[in-house]
């Protein structure tokens, strides 16, 4: 199998998303083939690295905000409600 | 309802509650999903104040359309739709989306808006730049790679996941992943050389 065909079984090995029998094709391609064998390389140090990405946080107050603007929203009907809980909310956060 | 009881639901059941007027059941909602929307719309955005925005107009568009969620679905997969939705549509409004969303997009494109970010020799990248790096080069694919890559390997989804997400064709999403990869592949060459 030539490279260019080989190259969504590269690809999808990443993502462990390969049948024993396209893996066993892989392999075999790749025992002999540098270029494959340094592509996959590559590209699996750059999914490491984008899976490294640290979490970010969003800000504390993010839910009484979101429930504000709810509130504000809701003027008519539930507003009792969203009031009530707003305070209950609030009341948790620090 | 005290938020102790919301770790025995599941979220649909939780939606369920909220359809039933059960408010603060939307709290334990947003409590779930906070973190996942807003670091989507950071990844996808690169910017913590739209970031917030988007994950803030997200839940505000779930409470409204709640009553539409059929609770036989998944509402994680309905959820970070309605936000990845938000985070296109803000991308496609943005002054410097040098790329059309529907068009393709050719290596070579992607390798002129790379070309003037700097590349940094190796000795020199320090941790904390070659994450900036990195960022960077996922927020120069086109706004619809982007999102499954950042699906893909930063919330660790399924090909599966991404296409009830997506609500595309598993092949397409494997297209847009395997063509986002290789893009970055080429454009951090450099840092894994």
């Amino acid at each position: 199998m030539r490279c260019n065909q080989i190259h969504r079984l590269r690809q999808a090995y990443l993502d462990d998303a390969l049948s024993p029998d396209e893996e066993r094709q892989l392999e075999r391609h790749l025992r002999g083939c540098v270029f494959c064998r340094k592509r996959l390389v590559d590209m699996a140090r750059v999914i490491n690295r984008i899976s490294d990405a640290k979490p970010v946080a969003p800000s504390a107050d993010f839910t009484r905000r979101l429930l504000e603007k709810l509130g504000r929203d809701e003027a008519t009907g539930r507003d009792n409600h969203l009031a009530e809980l707003l305070r209950e909310i609030t009341r948790r956060e620090p | 309802m005290s938020s102790n009881l919301w770790l025995n639901l599941t979220d649909e059941e939780l939606a369920a509650q909220v359809q039933r007027g059960d408010l603060t059941a939307f709290t334990g909602l947003v409590e779930r999903y906070k973190d996942r929307l807003y670091n989507l719309g950071y990844r996808m955005l690169r910017n913590p104040s739209d970031a917030e925005e988007i994950a803030q107009e997200a839940f505000l568009h779930v409470f409204r359309a709640i009553q539409s969620f059929q609770t036989d679905q998944r509402f994680s997969a309905w959820c970070y739709r309605i936000a990845s939705n938000l985070c296109i549509d803000r991308l496609r409004r943005r002054p410097d989306t040098r790329v059309s969303l529907d068009e393709p997009v050719t290596s070579s494109d992607l390798y002129f808006q790379l070309a003037d970010t700097n590349p940094l020799p190796d000795a020199q990248v320090e941790a904390g730049e070659l994450r900036e790096e990195i960022q960077r080069a996922i927020g120069a694919l086109p706004p619809k790679y982007r999102l499954v890559v950042v699906f893909r390997h930063v919330d660790d989804l399924s090909y599966e996941e991404i296409a009830q997400i997506t609500e595309l064709p598993m092949g397409t999403v494997k297209t847009r992943l395997f063509r986002a990869r290789e893009i970055l592949r080429r454009s951090l060459e450099h840092i894994t050389r």
